[in-house]
C-alpha cells in the first residue's frame, strides 16, 4: 500500500478486529485479520498487542483448546471507549480527505 | 530452522528482559505457532522474521512503555506519538465520566481544541508585537547607521576642508611671489613683503598639508577598521 499505517491506526483496527467477537481472538486470528486489511509484518503485532494489554485496552485470558492453554485477547470497557474514539477521528478525518478528493472543500 | 530451534534462540535472545515479559512473548509466539498450524511451520518461520528481528521488536516495545510511563509514547513512528497521546488522554479524561458521554465528551473536545489553540494566540501576539515594535527597532538601527554616516561624513568634511585650505594657501603663495617678484623693481619693499607673504602662506600650506597627510594616513584606515569591528560584533563570523 502506498499509504502508511501510523500507531494509532493501527491500534484502532487491531482494537476494532478485536471487538468483533464478543468473546475475543487470539493472536494468530487477529495477525490474519489485520494482514487482509493493511499490509504488516507478522511480528509487528505482538508489542501492540501487549501495550494495548498494558494500556489496559484489552485483557486476555487463557482457554482450552484442543489440549492446550490458546491465550485470547478481548477489549476491555476502555478499549471500546477508545475505539469509538478511534472510529469518530477517523470519520471526521475520512470525510475531510473525501471532500477534498472529490472537488474542493464545498461544506465549509 | 525448525519451530523449536526458533522459539530456543527467541528465549535466548531474550533473557535479559524481566522474566514475566519474557513468558508473555514467548507464550505469545509458542501460541502463534500452534495456531498456525504444523504444515504452515515453515512459512510463519519466513513471515515472522529471524529470532533476532523478533527479539528486536519485542524489546523496543519495551521499551516504548517503560521509558515513558503507561499513556505516553503509544506510537511505533516517533512522529504520530504526540498525536496519539493527546487521544489517549482525552479519551482518558472521557472514561472517567463515562456515563454521561455524549455531551460531556464534546464539551472536552471544546477544551481539548482551545488547549491546542493557545499556542496558535501566543504565536499570533508574538507576530503582532514584532509588527508594532518593528518601526522602533527598524527606527533605532537607522538612528545608529546615521550616527555613524555622519561621523565619518564630517571626518571627510574636514580632510576636505583641510585639503582646499592647503590647496588655496599654496595658490596665495604662489601668486604672492610672482606679485612681489613683478613689483620688487618699482616698489622694492612692498615686494619683499610680498614675497615674505607668500612665503608665510607656503608655510602654512606645508603645516596643513602634513595635518591633511596625518589625517589620511591615521584616521580613514581608523575608521574602517572601527566600521569592519562594529560589523563583526552585530553580524558575527559573517561580517569582514
Amino acid at each position: 500500500m502506498v499509504f502508511n499505517t501510523g500507531a494509532a491506526l493501527l491500534d484502532a483496527i487491531v482494537l476494532a478486529v478485536v471487538s468483533r467477537e464478543a468473546s475475543g481472538a487470539y493472536g494468530y486470528k487477529i495477525t490474519q485479520d489485520v494482514r487482509q486489511v493493511i499490509e504488516l509484518s507478522e511480528s509487528t503485532l505482538y508489542p501492540v498487542l501487549r501495550r494495548l494489554q498494558k494500556d489496559e485496552c484489552l485483557e486476555v485470558y487463557d482457554q482450552e483448546c484442543a489440549g492446550r492453554n490458546r491465550r485470547y485477547y478481548k477489549t476491555t470497557e476502555k478499549g471500546r471507549l477508545q475505539l469509538n474514539l478511534y472510529e469518530s477521528e477517523w470519520r471526521k478525518y475520512s470525510a475531510k480527505i473525501n471532500s477534498i478528493f472529490e472537488g474542493g472543500m464545498n461544506n465549509e | 530452522m525448525s519451530r523449536w530451534e526458533f522459539m530456543r534462540q527467541l528465549e535466548e535472545l531474550l533473557s535479559d528482559i524481566s522474566p514475566s515479559e519474557r513468558e508473555e512473548a514467548l507464550q505469545y509466539y509458542n501460541d502463534y505457532f500452534n495456531d498456525a498450524g504444523r504444515e504452515n511451520e515453515q512459512e510463519v518461520i519466513k513471515a515472522l522474521g529471524s529470532p533476532e528481528q523478533v527479539a528486536a521488536i519485542v524489546k523496543e516495545g519495551l521499551s516504548e512503555n517503560s521509558s515513558c510511563g503507561e499513556f505516553t509514547e503509544n506510537g511505533f513512528t516517533e512522529g504520530n506519538a504526540s498525536a496519539q497521546n493527546a487521544i489517549i488522554k482525552r479519551n482518558v479524561e472521557g472514561s472517567n465520566e463515562e456515563k454521561q458521554k455524549g455531551s460531556e465528551q464534546t464539551a472536552q473536545k471544546h477544551t481539548e481544541e482551545k488547549k491546542n489553540s493557545m499556542p496558535t494566540w501566543a504565536i499570533v501576539l508574538i507576530v503582532i508585537g514584532c509588527v508594532f515594535l518593528s518601526p522602533v527597532i527598524l527606527g533605532l538601527v537607522c538612528a545608529a547607521l546615521g550616527v555613524l554616516i555622519g561621523i565619518v561624513a564630517s571626518i571627510f568634511g574636514v580632510i576636505l576642508g583641510i585639503g582646499l585650505a592647503m590647496v588655496i594657501l599654496y595658490i596665495v603663495a604662489i601668486a604672492l611671489v610672482i606679485g612681489g617678484f613683478g613689483s620688487i623693481l618699482a616698489h622694492p619693499i612692498a615686494g619683499v613683503g610680498l614675497i615674505g607673504g607668500g612665503c608665510i602662506c607656503a608655510a602654512l600650506g606645508i603645516l596643513f598639508m602634513l595635518l591633511e597627510v596625518l589625517l589620511v594616513g591615521k584616521c580613514i584606515p581608523g575608521i574602517f577598521e572601527g566600521i569592519g569591528y562594529i560589523f563583526k560584533k552585530l553580524f558575527g563570523k559573517k561580517g569582514v
